[in-house]
This record gives structure tokens, sequence and C-alpha cells, in this order.
């Protein structure tokens, strides 16, 4: 009856750590400073995976609202009976923020000239040296797009960075994208340039966009340069997919009958996808394309809906698809019912720009970036 | 063992013995949850007593009446969860020790359903009440402490729960 007599260090490990990885990060942390033999497990590559992966770490909407003025990010949102729990992002840039990635996001502000890896749960923030340009000096860069990636050979977190260099004084620009690659472990860049592209035929998505290895982008091409036949008025929608380990690109074909002036590009039911969505006769139809393996599309959602949506912004857990409505509400609509649900909003001041699925991780970036990648 | 008629179930009793020294005898049907039990049935060790040399007499109590209310085939659902929620409610010293138990004896149902149990209850708990409930003993200065608390102090914020159960 008096209580639990043990030594500790015969408690077996397996027991501390089948009760840790079913407890929140918060208290982890806490957790952290009992001891010694504490501070070191919950810090280990194999309990942050074990904690992150296990069943009880359910993934979530990460909800990122904007909004146009800074004294509304501390009005209280907390209420969304919708949702069991939720993240709620709110930040006064309209810059998507890219990931997650185990639970960790790349974020940028580029008129603030900053670039940071961020876990939210730890509220870890690791800022990125920005590198002057490396080729062009006395060029202009502009046309900046970023993926956020992990090199699967290496186990190594990758920023890459697209953009293209204009000189002002002659109006002429540089006949290649120029690409910087930033690697977490290495907390390094590298510079070259690929003349297959340029950054501005690139589309900005915000939805997440790795798979597998690999960074998408949508990119919008003209005539000229494909020489294809004339669709959309000479423009043809293609896929942009950046190879994390090898670091090369390749082109990825899309179906003809894709319009190049439409469709988004993300992630859906663990696929790369197009969403598009066109008014037909007052109601709106969404269909969305999944790519099955590299060139190959098929149709895998057709939706009708009342709903009048201005653009989508993201994935659910289950594949719900989240659309901002014309009176900037965020709406959900189940696939499988084709239920609309209003889910927040409206807002004064500020609309919903993301709904990213999110787990939340005890991944450590400083432990990332001096090169104890362990296993996640 | 082999027989096939079912008209007439034969039933076979285990004897375990706690590490105080007390026997109870189980139907083998509802030891063998324990995969610990299990295995050693399969290998021939069944004749004679099991010892449990990990497990006294009072978590070996709780154990066997947990696997009896798992294995019985007349409680429904309700009467499981119901069961389920009142054990989880002993005191978090008990369900260490029937924790303990149960990765010793491979029973991964009650293993879940105690893990469950401790972390919630140590969810909020200071990392002061979790010490003297896991009787250990800081091995930090006071000044790494202070300083492992710096890292992230808004973890030590809001509602801490400083009881012992």
């Amino acid at each position: 009856m008096d209580g639990f007599s043990s030594n500790f260090d015969q408690f077996p490990e397996d027991i501390i750590m089948e009760i840790f990885s079913r407890l929140p990060v918060k208290s982890l942390l806490k957790l952290k400073s009992v001891c010694k033999y504490w501070y070191i497990l919950i810090q280990t590559p194999i309990f942050i995976t074990k904690h992150f992966c296990h069943k009880t770490n359910h993934a979530i909407p990460f909800i990122h609202l904007y909004f146009l003025d800074k004294k509304q990010l501390s009005l209280s949102t907390n209420k969304y009976p919708l949702f069991q729990d939720i993240y709620i992002h709110k930040s006064t840039s309209l810059k998507p923020v890219i990931g997650p990635l185990n639970g960790l996001f790349f974020v940028y502000n580029l008129d603030m000239n900053e670039m940071a890896i961020w876990n939210p749960e730890t509220k870890e923030i690791k800022k990125i040296i920005i590198p002057s340009p490396p080729f062009y000096p006395y060029f202009k860069s502009y046309a900046h797009h970023f993926g956020f990636g992990i090199d699967p050979l290496n186990k190594d977190y990758k920023v890459i960075w697209i953009r293209d260099y204009w000189k002002e004084e002659t109006f002429t620009r540089n006949k290649s994208a120029v690409i910087s690659v930033y690697t977490l472990s290495t907390n390094s860049w590298k510079h070259f340039e690929d003349n297959t592209f340029w950054s501005s035929h690139i589309v900005m998505s915000y939805f997440g966009t790795y798979l597998d290895g690999f960074y998408f982008w949508k990119m919008i091409t003209s005539e000229q340069q494909q020489h294809t036949q004339c669709i959309n008025g000479g423009r043809k929608c293609d896929i942009l997919a950046f190879d994390l380990t090898n670091e090369v690109f390749q082109v990825i074909k899309t179906p003809n009958l894709f319009n190049s002036n439409l469709g988004t590009l993300g992630l859906y039911d663990g696929f790369v996808s197009m969403f598009f969505h066109f008014l037909v006769q007052g109601k709106t139809c969404i269909e969305i394309w999944v790519m099955e393996k590299f060139g190959f599309w098929t149709k895998r959602l057709v939706i009708e809906s009342n709903l009048i949506v201005k653009r989508p912004i993201g994935y659910g857990v289950n594949g719900e698809i989240f659309v901002e409505t014309t009176t900037s509400n965020l709406a959900m609509i189940d696939p499988t019912t084709q239920e609309i649900i209003k889910c927040i909003g409206p807002w004064e001041n500020g609309y919903p720009l993301q709904v990213l699925v999110y787990k939340k991780s005890l991944v450590s970036i400083k432990k990332l970036s001096s090169g104890n990648l362990g296993k996640l | 063992m082999a027989e096939a008629s079912s008209s007439i179930t034969e039933k076979f009793f285990l004897t375990l013995k706690s590490s105080d020294g007390d026997e109870f005898v189980l139907e083998e049907s509802i030891a063998i949850q324990s995969i610990t039990i299990k295995n050693m049935v399969e290998d021939g060790c069944s004749s004679s007593v099991i010892p449990l040399s990990k497990v006294d007499t009072e978590t070996l109590i709780k154990v066997i009446e947990y696997m009896k209310m798992h294995s019985s085939t007349s409680s429904n659902e309700e009467e499981i969860e119901n069961f389920d929620k009142k054990f989880v409610s002993n005191s978090i010293n008990t369900i260490l020790n029937i924790l303990e138990a149960a990765n010793f004896l491979d029973i991964n149902n009650l293993l879940e359903l105690c893990a469950e149990a401790v972390a919630n209850r140590i969810k909020n708990k200071t990392p002061e009440a979790v010490r003297k409930i896991f009787n250990i003993t800081s091995d930090f200065t006071p000044e790494e402490e202070a300083e492992i608390r710096n890292e992230t102090p808004w973890a030590f914020e809001g509602n801490l729960d400083h009881s012992l159960d």
C-alpha cells in the first residue's frame, strides 16, 4: 500500500517511453527538468520519432489566418467547437508558411530579410542567414519561390530558393533561374543555375507540395518556349519537380485539358494533385485530379456545390476540402457526403490563407542543424 | 489438449505465485492473455506453479481482476468500459505497479490502459510532484535546472498540478 517503491533505475525504459509517448509536447518540456536521465531520454531521436508517430498524436488542422492589422493578432479566436484540436497561426504576412515536415515549417519574410525554420509546438525558431546574391552582383532578384523538403537519402532538411535576376539599367534578365539550396545539417547554402526554366514561370501555391523526396511547383510556360500546340492561348501548364537528394529539376507534363489559368497544386490523398473550381450555371464545380505516377493523371473527385468558392485553402486530415467563400468565411466540404460546414469567420480585416495537416513534434531544430539527424 | 470434442469443454487451470508467496488458481484461457504466461504454457511449464517473482500479491490481484473481466464472454462492451474507468481510478502508485507487471507479463491492453492513465495524471504536474511520484532525486544542480526551465519558460506557465496522485 505504501506506493511505488521500486528504485527508479529499475523502472524499465520501455514503460517510461510508453507513458511519455502519450504526453503533449508541453508536458515533456516540463518533465525534461526532472532528472538527467529523463532530460536525455526525451531528446533522443528514437523517443522523438516514437512520440511523433504515436497513435495518440493525431493529425490536426493547422489554420493560417491573415490579418491586415497587427492589433487583431492578439484577439482571442479559441472557440472552434467543430475541431477537437486545432492550431491557429495568425500573421500579418501574406506569405505562406511552408510545410509541415515532421512538425517543422519554413517561414520567410523577404521585406524584413528574414528566413527561419520553425517548430510551433516547442516555439523553437532557427533563423537562417540569407546569403548575398551569388552570381550577379549588379542584378536585382525577383520572382522568389521557395520549397522545403527532406532529402530521404541523407535524412536532411533542405530549403530551395528559386529566383530570377534582372539588370535594371539594361532591362535584361539573366538566361537562367538561380537556385539556392540551404541544408540544415551543415547550416549552409549552395547556389547553381538552371536554364530550363525561369522562376517567373512558377505559380505560388499555398498548399504543401513536398512528397517523397520531391518538392513540386506548378509552372506556366508559353508556346514560344515549349513549341506545343496552341492551347489556352499558347500557355501550357507543367509541374516542376525538385529532387532533394540529387538536387536536380525535372519537368512533368500535365494533361492537355488542364487549363493553365486554373488549378491549384497540392497533395491529396498522398498524391500530387490539382484542384480546379469553376462556375457552371450558378453552381461551383470542383474537380480534383491526382498524379498517380509521374506524368499520369486521373480525375479523383468531382463535387457540385452551391457554395461560391473564392479560392481553395487546403485539405483536411480526412481529405476534407477547405475553401474561402466570397464572404471571407472558411468553409469545409466533406467529399463523401458533399456536406458544407462553415468553420470560422468572417473576420474584420482578415481572411484564411492556409489549412495544412499538422502533427505536433518535439523535434529540435538546433539538434538537426548540428548534424544530429536521428531518425525523423 | 487436441481433443476436438466441444460439447464437454474441459477447463485447464494454472497456479500463479506472487513475489509474496501467495498462490492464485486461474483458468488457463484467462491467464494466457499474458503472452509471458502463454509462452510458458506452450513450453510445457504449466503443470507446476508459475512463479511471478516481479509481481506482488496486491498487484497480482488487480491484474487477475483485469484479465477475468477482459476474457469473460458474459461481460459486454459497456461493462468492460466501466470496469476500465474504475480500474484507472486506483492511486497512481498502484497503476505504476500494475504497469510494471503488465510489461513483465506482456499484457498489451493492460499496458496501454495504464500508460494512458499515468500520462493523463502527470500531464499537468510540476516536475517536483512527478519526482515524488516516481521516487526520483534530481541530479541537476539548481543552476542547471534553472537553465533547462529557461529553455522553455512558457511550458511552466498555466495551471500546474502539485498533487501527488
